[in-house]
Protein backbone atom coordinates (compact mmCIF):
# COMPACT_ATOMS: atom_id res chain seq x y z
CA UNK A 1 0.00 0.00 0.00
CA UNK A 2 1.38 3.56 -1.22
CA UNK A 3 1.54 6.13 1.54
CA UNK A 4 -1.53 8.08 -0.15
CA UNK A 5 -3.56 4.63 0.54
CA UNK A 6 -3.90 3.49 -3.12
CA UNK A 7 -2.97 -0.13 -3.50
CA UNK A 8 -0.38 -1.00 -5.45
CA UNK A 9 -1.11 -3.09 -8.49
CA UNK A 10 0.28 -6.36 -7.46
CA UNK A 11 -2.28 -6.37 -3.83
CA UNK A 12 -5.12 -5.33 -6.24
CA UNK A 13 -4.22 -8.97 -8.17
CA UNK A 14 -3.24 -10.75 -5.31
CA UNK A 15 -5.84 -9.63 -2.78
CA UNK A 16 -9.12 -8.80 -5.01
CA UNK A 17 -8.85 -10.78 -7.66
CA UNK A 18 -11.02 -13.59 -6.09
CA UNK A 19 -13.99 -10.42 -5.79
CA UNK A 20 -13.20 -9.52 -9.19
CA UNK A 21 -13.97 -13.24 -10.27
CA UNK A 22 -16.95 -13.54 -8.54
CA UNK A 23 -18.69 -10.37 -9.83
CA UNK A 24 -17.31 -11.19 -13.36
CA UNK A 25 -18.54 -15.33 -13.58
CA UNK A 26 -22.22 -13.94 -12.13
CA UNK A 27 -22.33 -11.39 -15.00
CA UNK A 28 -20.90 -13.50 -18.00
CA UNK A 29 -22.13 -16.90 -16.62
CA UNK A 30 -19.13 -19.14 -17.48
CA UNK A 31 -15.39 -19.29 -16.33
CA UNK A 32 -14.13 -18.95 -19.63
CA UNK A 33 -15.60 -15.12 -20.12
CA UNK A 34 -15.04 -14.50 -16.69
CA UNK A 35 -11.28 -15.00 -16.69
CA UNK A 36 -11.30 -12.81 -19.78
CA UNK A 37 -13.34 -9.96 -18.12
CA UNK A 38 -11.14 -10.40 -15.34
CA UNK A 39 -8.14 -9.79 -17.52
CA UNK A 40 -9.49 -7.04 -19.07
CA UNK A 41 -10.22 -5.04 -16.20
CA UNK A 42 -7.09 -5.65 -14.08
CA UNK A 43 -5.53 -4.70 -17.35
CA UNK A 44 -7.80 -0.88 -17.48
CA UNK A 45 -6.71 -1.20 -13.36
CA UNK A 46 -3.35 -1.60 -13.75
CA UNK A 47 -3.04 1.03 -16.53
CA UNK A 48 -5.61 3.34 -14.60
CA UNK A 49 -4.63 3.26 -11.29
CA UNK A 50 -3.05 6.46 -11.28
CA UNK A 51 -6.21 7.85 -11.33
CA UNK A 52 -7.87 6.02 -8.18
CA UNK A 53 -8.77 8.27 -5.37
CA UNK A 54 -8.64 6.43 -1.81
CA UNK A 55 -12.56 5.25 -1.17
CA UNK A 56 -14.32 2.04 -2.08
CA UNK A 57 -11.93 0.04 -3.63
CA UNK A 58 -14.23 -2.74 -4.04
CA UNK A 59 -17.02 -0.49 -5.81
CA UNK A 60 -14.34 0.93 -7.99
CA UNK A 61 -13.63 -2.29 -9.57
CA UNK A 62 -16.80 -3.78 -9.62
CA UNK A 63 -17.41 -0.26 -12.12
CA UNK A 64 -14.52 -1.37 -14.08
CA UNK A 65 -15.36 -5.45 -14.09
CA UNK A 66 -19.16 -4.26 -15.05
CA UNK A 67 -18.31 -2.01 -17.56
CA UNK A 68 -15.50 -4.53 -19.23
CA UNK A 69 -18.23 -7.50 -19.52
CA UNK A 70 -21.18 -4.73 -21.01
CA UNK A 71 -18.59 -3.55 -23.51
CA UNK A 72 -18.03 -7.39 -24.60
CA UNK A 73 -21.38 -7.46 -24.05
CA UNK A 74 -22.29 -4.77 -26.86
CA UNK A 75 -19.50 -6.20 -29.19
CA UNK A 76 -21.27 -9.54 -29.56
CA UNK A 77 -24.61 -7.63 -30.42
CA UNK A 78 -22.78 -5.85 -32.76
CA UNK A 79 -20.68 -8.43 -33.87
CA UNK A 80 -21.87 -12.13 -33.54
CA UNK A 81 -19.44 -14.58 -33.28
CA UNK A 82 -19.50 -17.42 -35.47
CA UNK A 83 -18.00 -21.09 -36.06
CA UNK A 84 -16.00 -22.00 -37.83
CA UNK A 85 -16.46 -26.14 -38.26
CA UNK A 86 -13.63 -26.31 -40.72
CA UNK A 87 -10.65 -24.73 -38.40
CA UNK A 88 -9.58 -27.56 -35.91
CA UNK A 89 -8.57 -25.07 -33.69
CA UNK A 90 -11.03 -22.61 -33.25
CA UNK A 91 -13.33 -25.78 -32.49
CA UNK A 92 -11.21 -27.45 -30.28
CA UNK A 93 -10.33 -24.24 -27.92
CA UNK A 94 -14.05 -23.53 -27.68
CA UNK A 95 -14.11 -25.95 -25.02
CA UNK A 96 -13.34 -25.97 -21.11
CA UNK A 97 -10.13 -27.88 -20.49
CA UNK A 98 -10.62 -30.72 -18.01
CA UNK A 99 -9.90 -29.55 -14.70
CA UNK A 100 -11.81 -26.48 -15.60
CA UNK A 101 -14.88 -28.57 -16.31
CA UNK A 102 -14.64 -29.94 -13.53
CA UNK A 103 -14.20 -26.93 -11.59
CA UNK A 104 -17.32 -25.95 -13.43
CA UNK A 105 -19.49 -28.90 -12.15
CA UNK A 106 -18.52 -28.13 -8.53
CA UNK A 107 -20.35 -24.90 -8.43
CA UNK A 108 -23.93 -24.29 -7.38
CA UNK A 109 -24.81 -24.04 -11.37
CA UNK A 110 -28.40 -23.77 -10.44
CA UNK A 111 -27.55 -20.43 -8.99
CA UNK A 112 -25.53 -19.09 -12.64
CA UNK A 113 -28.54 -20.96 -14.80
CA UNK A 114 -31.12 -18.55 -12.58
CA UNK A 115 -28.93 -15.69 -13.01
CA UNK A 116 -28.47 -16.18 -16.75
CA UNK A 117 -31.83 -16.16 -17.25
CA UNK A 118 -32.48 -12.33 -16.40
CA UNK A 119 -32.65 -9.55 -18.71
CA UNK A 120 -29.11 -8.03 -18.50
CA UNK A 121 -30.12 -4.73 -16.60
CA UNK A 122 -32.07 -7.10 -13.74
CA UNK A 123 -28.76 -9.23 -13.59
CA UNK A 124 -26.03 -6.34 -13.35
CA UNK A 125 -28.23 -4.60 -10.44
CA UNK A 126 -28.80 -7.54 -8.45
CA UNK A 127 -25.17 -8.94 -9.15
CA UNK A 128 -23.70 -5.17 -8.59
CA UNK A 129 -25.93 -5.03 -5.28
CA UNK A 130 -25.83 -8.84 -3.80
CA UNK A 131 -22.11 -10.07 -5.03
CA UNK A 132 -20.66 -6.65 -5.24
CA UNK A 133 -22.06 -5.25 -2.25
CA UNK A 134 -22.66 -1.87 -3.63
CA UNK A 135 -25.16 0.40 -2.54
CA UNK A 136 -28.35 1.59 -4.74
CA UNK A 137 -27.54 5.07 -5.05
CA UNK A 138 -23.71 3.39 -6.41
CA UNK A 139 -25.44 1.13 -8.77
CA UNK A 140 -27.64 4.45 -10.08
CA UNK A 141 -24.15 6.30 -10.27
CA UNK A 142 -22.79 3.69 -12.26
CA UNK A 143 -25.56 2.56 -14.46
CA UNK A 144 -26.58 6.08 -15.00
CA UNK A 145 -30.36 5.56 -14.01
CA UNK A 146 -32.24 6.72 -11.05
CA UNK A 147 -32.22 4.80 -7.23
CA UNK A 148 -35.56 3.95 -7.98
CA UNK A 149 -35.31 1.95 -10.89
CA UNK A 150 -31.99 0.60 -9.15
CA UNK A 151 -34.52 -0.60 -6.65
CA UNK A 152 -37.00 -1.97 -8.83
CA UNK A 153 -34.68 -3.81 -10.93
CA UNK A 154 -33.00 -5.30 -8.07
CA UNK A 155 -36.44 -6.04 -6.41
CA UNK A 156 -37.70 -7.81 -9.90
CA UNK A 157 -34.61 -9.81 -10.50
CA UNK A 158 -34.62 -11.55 -7.29
CA UNK A 159 -37.94 -12.07 -7.74
CA UNK A 160 -37.73 -13.55 -11.01
CA UNK A 161 -34.57 -15.47 -9.26
CA UNK A 162 -36.72 -16.68 -6.54
CA UNK A 163 -39.45 -18.20 -9.06
CA UNK A 164 -36.91 -19.55 -11.49
CA UNK A 165 -34.75 -21.25 -8.13
CA UNK A 166 -37.97 -22.64 -6.46
CA UNK B 1 -47.16 -4.52 0.69
CA UNK B 2 -45.38 -4.80 -2.84
CA UNK B 3 -41.63 -6.53 -3.55
CA UNK B 4 -40.07 -3.50 -3.86
CA UNK B 5 -40.69 -2.50 -0.49
CA UNK B 6 -39.18 -5.92 1.07
CA UNK B 7 -36.30 -6.09 -1.51
CA UNK B 8 -35.00 -2.78 0.18
CA UNK B 9 -35.53 -3.16 3.39
CA UNK B 10 -33.74 -6.37 3.03
CA UNK B 11 -30.79 -3.80 1.47
CA UNK B 12 -31.10 -1.07 4.36
CA UNK B 13 -32.17 1.29 1.64
CA UNK B 14 -35.82 2.32 2.77
CA UNK B 15 -36.37 5.56 4.25
CA UNK B 16 -38.00 5.83 8.37
CA UNK B 17 -41.74 5.65 7.33
CA UNK B 18 -41.24 3.40 4.74
CA UNK B 19 -39.01 1.13 7.30
CA UNK B 20 -42.09 1.19 9.63
CA UNK B 21 -44.79 0.43 6.92
CA UNK B 22 -42.65 -2.57 6.15
CA UNK B 23 -42.03 -3.63 10.12
CA UNK B 24 -45.80 -3.46 10.39
CA UNK B 25 -46.80 -5.40 7.95
CA UNK B 26 -44.21 -8.28 8.32
CA UNK B 27 -45.50 -8.26 11.88
CA UNK B 28 -48.99 -8.55 11.01
CA UNK B 29 -49.26 -10.92 7.90
CA UNK B 30 -47.81 -13.86 8.12
CA UNK B 31 -47.79 -13.99 3.91
CA UNK B 32 -45.85 -10.81 3.62
CA UNK B 33 -43.67 -12.63 6.35
CA UNK B 34 -43.25 -15.49 3.73
CA UNK B 35 -42.38 -13.43 0.80
CA UNK B 36 -39.58 -11.44 2.68
CA UNK B 37 -37.97 -14.37 3.24
CA UNK B 38 -38.21 -15.42 -0.09
CA UNK B 39 -36.62 -13.13 -1.09
CA UNK B 40 -34.36 -12.87 1.60
CA UNK B 41 -33.01 -16.16 0.80
CA UNK B 42 -32.42 -15.15 -3.05
CA UNK B 43 -30.36 -12.57 -1.33
CA UNK B 44 -28.30 -14.49 1.45
CA UNK B 45 -27.58 -17.15 -1.49
CA UNK B 46 -25.72 -14.58 -3.81
CA UNK B 47 -24.07 -13.35 -1.06
CA UNK B 48 -23.04 -16.48 0.77
CA UNK B 49 -21.41 -17.41 -2.55
CA UNK B 50 -17.80 -16.87 -3.37
CA UNK B 51 -16.61 -17.70 -6.93
CA UNK B 52 -13.26 -18.41 -6.51
CA UNK B 53 -10.54 -17.56 -9.14
CA UNK B 54 -8.20 -20.87 -9.42
CA UNK B 55 -4.35 -19.98 -8.72
CA UNK B 56 -3.13 -21.15 -12.17
CA UNK B 57 -5.86 -19.26 -13.75
CA UNK B 58 -4.69 -16.09 -11.77
CA UNK B 59 -1.02 -16.51 -12.44
CA UNK B 60 -1.99 -16.66 -16.36
CA UNK B 61 -4.18 -14.05 -16.14
CA UNK B 62 -1.63 -11.68 -14.47
CA UNK B 63 1.07 -12.66 -16.77
CA UNK B 64 -1.21 -11.78 -19.78
CA UNK B 65 -1.82 -8.29 -18.17
CA UNK B 66 2.06 -7.91 -17.27
CA UNK B 67 2.87 -8.65 -20.97
CA UNK B 68 -0.12 -6.71 -22.91
CA UNK B 69 0.86 -3.64 -20.52
CA UNK B 70 4.88 -3.85 -21.18
CA UNK B 71 4.06 -3.82 -24.99
CA UNK B 72 3.59 -0.10 -24.77
CA UNK B 73 3.98 1.35 -21.43
CA UNK B 74 0.75 3.53 -20.98
CA UNK B 75 1.80 7.28 -20.83
CA UNK B 76 -0.60 9.49 -18.28
CA UNK B 77 -2.79 11.82 -19.29
CA UNK B 78 -0.36 14.79 -19.81
CA UNK B 79 -1.80 18.26 -19.35
CA UNK B 80 -0.87 20.30 -22.84
CA UNK B 81 -1.19 23.48 -20.91
CA UNK B 82 2.43 23.35 -19.81
CA UNK B 83 3.59 22.52 -23.03
CA UNK B 84 5.03 24.39 -25.89
CA UNK B 85 3.01 25.53 -28.76
CA UNK B 86 3.83 24.72 -32.70
CA UNK B 87 2.96 27.18 -35.43
CA UNK B 88 -0.28 26.89 -36.66
CA UNK B 89 -1.29 24.32 -34.15
CA UNK B 90 -3.24 27.15 -31.97
CA UNK B 91 -5.29 27.80 -35.37
CA UNK B 92 -6.00 24.05 -35.65
CA UNK B 93 -7.28 23.72 -32.22
CA UNK B 94 -9.45 26.57 -32.47
CA UNK B 95 -10.89 25.49 -35.50
CA UNK B 96 -11.77 21.88 -33.85
CA UNK B 97 -13.14 23.65 -31.38
CA UNK B 98 -15.84 25.73 -33.39
CA UNK B 99 -15.86 21.92 -35.19
CA UNK B 100 -15.84 24.26 -38.02
CA UNK B 101 -17.02 22.46 -41.67
CA UNK B 102 -20.17 20.99 -40.00
CA UNK B 103 -22.05 19.01 -42.06
CA UNK B 104 -25.17 20.89 -41.26
CA UNK B 105 -28.71 20.42 -42.68
CA UNK B 106 -28.96 16.59 -42.98
CA UNK B 107 -32.73 16.26 -41.44
CA UNK B 108 -31.31 18.49 -38.41
CA UNK B 109 -30.56 15.85 -35.93
CA UNK B 110 -26.65 16.53 -35.56
CA UNK B 111 -23.76 17.20 -37.09
CA UNK B 112 -20.50 15.76 -37.81
CA UNK B 113 -17.07 17.93 -37.74
CA UNK B 114 -15.08 18.35 -40.79
CA UNK B 115 -13.12 15.06 -41.81
CA UNK B 116 -10.03 17.28 -42.72
CA UNK B 117 -10.17 18.75 -39.02
CA UNK B 118 -10.02 15.48 -37.22
CA UNK B 119 -7.37 14.42 -39.90
CA UNK B 120 -5.44 17.77 -38.82
CA UNK B 121 -6.62 17.20 -34.41
CA UNK B 122 -5.00 13.73 -34.81
CA UNK B 123 -1.63 15.27 -36.32
CA UNK B 124 -1.18 17.11 -33.74
CA UNK B 125 -1.65 14.86 -31.30
CA UNK B 126 0.60 13.02 -32.79
CA UNK B 127 3.23 15.32 -33.02
CA UNK B 128 2.95 15.60 -29.71
CA UNK B 129 3.40 12.06 -28.65
CA UNK B 130 6.74 12.23 -31.05
CA UNK B 131 8.09 14.93 -28.96
CA UNK B 132 8.82 16.97 -32.02
CA UNK B 133 6.49 19.58 -31.15
CA UNK B 134 4.89 20.78 -27.87
CA UNK B 135 1.61 22.89 -28.25
CA UNK B 136 1.45 25.27 -25.20
CA UNK B 137 -1.72 24.82 -25.17
CA UNK B 138 -4.86 23.01 -26.36
CA UNK B 139 -7.75 25.62 -26.86
CA UNK B 140 -10.89 24.61 -25.96
CA UNK B 141 -9.97 21.24 -24.83
CA UNK B 142 -10.18 19.34 -21.55
CA UNK B 143 -7.96 16.94 -20.37
CA UNK B 144 -9.79 13.83 -19.26
CA UNK B 145 -9.00 11.15 -16.27
CA UNK B 146 -7.93 7.84 -17.96
CA UNK B 147 -10.58 5.84 -16.05
CA UNK B 148 -13.79 8.30 -17.78
CA UNK B 149 -11.91 8.27 -20.78
CA UNK B 150 -11.28 4.30 -21.01
CA UNK B 151 -15.20 3.65 -19.81
CA UNK B 152 -16.07 5.88 -22.73
CA UNK B 153 -13.88 4.23 -25.16
CA UNK B 154 -14.88 0.88 -27.52
CA UNK B 155 -13.16 -2.56 -27.09
CA UNK B 156 -9.63 -2.37 -28.66
CA UNK B 157 -7.74 -5.36 -28.98
CA UNK B 158 -4.24 -5.40 -25.72
CA UNK B 159 -2.14 -3.98 -28.68
CA UNK B 160 -3.23 -1.15 -28.57
CA UNK B 161 -2.58 0.96 -25.44
CA UNK B 162 -4.30 4.36 -25.00
CA UNK B 163 -2.14 7.67 -24.45
CA UNK B 164 -3.96 10.99 -24.37
CA UNK B 165 -7.68 11.53 -24.36
CA UNK B 166 -9.38 15.00 -24.82
CA UNK B 167 -12.62 16.15 -24.79
CA UNK B 168 -14.51 19.25 -26.47
CA UNK B 169 -17.66 19.29 -26.70
CA UNK B 170 -19.83 16.73 -28.23
CA UNK B 171 -16.18 15.32 -29.52
CA UNK B 172 -13.75 13.09 -27.76
CA UNK B 173 -10.33 12.36 -29.09
CA UNK B 174 -8.74 8.89 -27.80
CA UNK B 175 -5.51 8.23 -28.94
CA UNK B 176 -3.84 5.24 -29.16
CA UNK B 177 -0.19 3.82 -30.31
CA UNK B 178 0.12 0.27 -32.01
CA UNK B 179 2.37 -2.07 -30.93
CA UNK B 180 4.99 -0.50 -33.24
CA UNK B 181 4.32 2.97 -32.22
CA UNK B 182 1.75 3.99 -34.69
CA UNK B 183 -0.39 6.62 -32.87
CA UNK B 184 -3.97 6.64 -34.39
CA UNK B 185 -6.81 8.78 -33.24
CA UNK B 186 -10.36 7.26 -32.55
CA UNK B 187 -13.39 10.12 -32.31
CA UNK B 188 -16.18 9.66 -30.63
CA UNK B 189 -18.64 12.58 -31.78
CA UNK B 190 -21.96 12.65 -30.19
CA UNK B 191 -25.23 12.46 -32.08
CA UNK B 192 -26.53 10.75 -34.75
CA UNK B 193 -26.49 12.68 -38.44
CA UNK B 194 -27.97 11.19 -40.83
CA UNK B 195 -24.85 9.92 -42.57
CA UNK B 196 -27.13 8.10 -45.27
CA UNK B 197 -27.93 10.84 -47.21
CA UNK B 198 -24.53 11.64 -47.48
CA UNK B 199 -20.90 11.05 -47.89
CA UNK B 200 -18.86 12.11 -45.32
CA UNK B 201 -16.69 14.65 -46.08
CA UNK B 202 -16.18 12.69 -50.12
CA UNK B 203 -15.18 9.37 -47.88
CA UNK B 204 -16.54 6.22 -50.30
CA UNK B 205 -19.32 4.34 -48.74
CA UNK B 206 -18.27 0.76 -47.73
CA UNK B 207 -20.18 -2.48 -48.20
CA UNK B 208 -21.19 -2.54 -44.90
CA UNK B 209 -24.21 -0.23 -44.06
CA UNK B 210 -23.46 2.71 -42.26
CA UNK B 211 -19.32 3.02 -43.32
CA UNK B 212 -17.76 5.18 -44.95
CA UNK B 213 -13.43 4.86 -45.70
CA UNK B 214 -11.18 6.01 -47.52
CA UNK B 215 -7.39 8.15 -48.17
CA UNK B 216 -7.82 11.74 -47.27
CA UNK B 217 -4.36 13.82 -47.76
CA UNK B 218 -1.71 11.78 -45.86
CA UNK B 219 -4.03 9.79 -43.51
CA UNK B 220 -6.35 6.92 -43.56
CA UNK B 221 -9.56 7.80 -42.47
CA UNK B 222 -12.84 5.27 -41.70
CA UNK B 223 -16.24 6.73 -40.32
CA UNK B 224 -18.72 4.64 -38.53
CA UNK B 225 -21.91 5.08 -37.47
CA UNK B 226 -22.49 3.84 -34.49
CA UNK B 227 -25.68 4.00 -31.83
CA UNK B 228 -25.88 7.65 -30.98
CA UNK B 229 -21.98 7.96 -31.79
CA UNK B 230 -20.13 8.40 -34.54
CA UNK B 231 -16.63 7.07 -34.91
CA UNK B 232 -13.82 8.41 -37.08
CA UNK B 233 -10.62 6.72 -37.03
CA UNK B 234 -7.53 7.88 -38.40
CA UNK B 235 -4.25 7.26 -38.63
CA UNK B 236 -1.15 7.47 -40.75
CA UNK B 237 -1.34 3.91 -41.73
CA UNK B 238 -3.32 1.62 -43.97
CA UNK B 239 -5.63 0.35 -40.86
CA UNK B 240 -5.14 -3.49 -42.57
CA UNK B 241 -1.64 -3.23 -42.22
CA UNK B 242 -1.68 -1.85 -38.54
CA UNK B 243 -3.94 -4.82 -37.58
CA UNK B 244 -1.72 -7.49 -39.36
CA UNK B 245 1.25 -6.09 -37.63
CA UNK B 246 -0.47 -6.36 -34.42
CA UNK B 247 -2.15 -9.49 -34.85
CA UNK B 248 1.63 -10.96 -34.99
CA UNK B 249 2.41 -9.50 -31.42
CA UNK B 250 -0.74 -9.76 -29.17
CA UNK B 251 -0.11 -11.40 -26.40
CA UNK B 252 -2.29 -14.57 -25.70
CA UNK B 253 -3.37 -16.09 -22.45
CA UNK B 254 -5.15 -19.35 -24.15
CA UNK B 255 -5.64 -20.44 -27.94
CA UNK B 256 -9.67 -19.92 -26.54
CA UNK B 257 -8.33 -15.92 -25.61
CA UNK B 258 -6.43 -16.13 -28.96
CA UNK B 259 -9.75 -16.86 -31.05
CA UNK B 260 -11.46 -14.29 -28.91
CA UNK B 261 -8.60 -11.59 -29.74
CA UNK B 262 -8.75 -12.60 -33.29
CA UNK B 263 -12.51 -11.79 -33.42
CA UNK B 264 -12.23 -9.06 -31.84
CA UNK B 265 -9.38 -7.65 -34.00
CA UNK B 266 -11.61 -8.79 -37.14
CA UNK B 267 -14.57 -6.69 -35.40
CA UNK B 268 -12.57 -3.48 -35.01
CA UNK B 269 -10.65 -3.85 -38.82
CA UNK B 270 -13.30 -5.49 -40.65
CA UNK B 271 -15.03 -1.29 -40.86
CA UNK B 272 -11.82 -0.09 -42.15
CA UNK B 273 -10.91 -1.79 -44.97
CA UNK B 274 -10.61 0.11 -47.83
CA UNK B 275 -13.23 -1.83 -50.66
CA UNK B 276 -11.52 -5.05 -52.20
Amino acid sequence: MSDHGVPTWEEVARDHSGFMYSVAYRLAGNHSDAEDVVQEALLRVKRGLVTYSPGSLQGWLARIVTNVFLDETRRRKRRPQTALPDDPDRVIAGGPAADEDLAMQSLPDHIQAALGQLQEEFRVAVVLCDVAGMSYSEIADHTDVPVGTVRSRVSRGRARLREVLS
Amino acid sequence: MNDELLSAHLDGELDAAETAAVEAALAADPKVAARYAELGSVRAMLRGERIELRRDALERIVSAVDAADAEVKLAPVVSLSSRRRVPGFAAVAAAIAIIAGVVGGVGGTASLPAIGDLVAQHEAAAAVMEGSAMPEEFDGMDDMPMEEAMALAPPMPDGMAMQHAFLDGPTLQLVYLTVDGEPVSLFRHAGEPDLDSMAPDGLSPSESPGMWSGPTGDAYVAVVDGSGFVWVVVSEEPHDDMMDDMMDELPTRSPSVGDRIRDTADWIVEPFRFGD
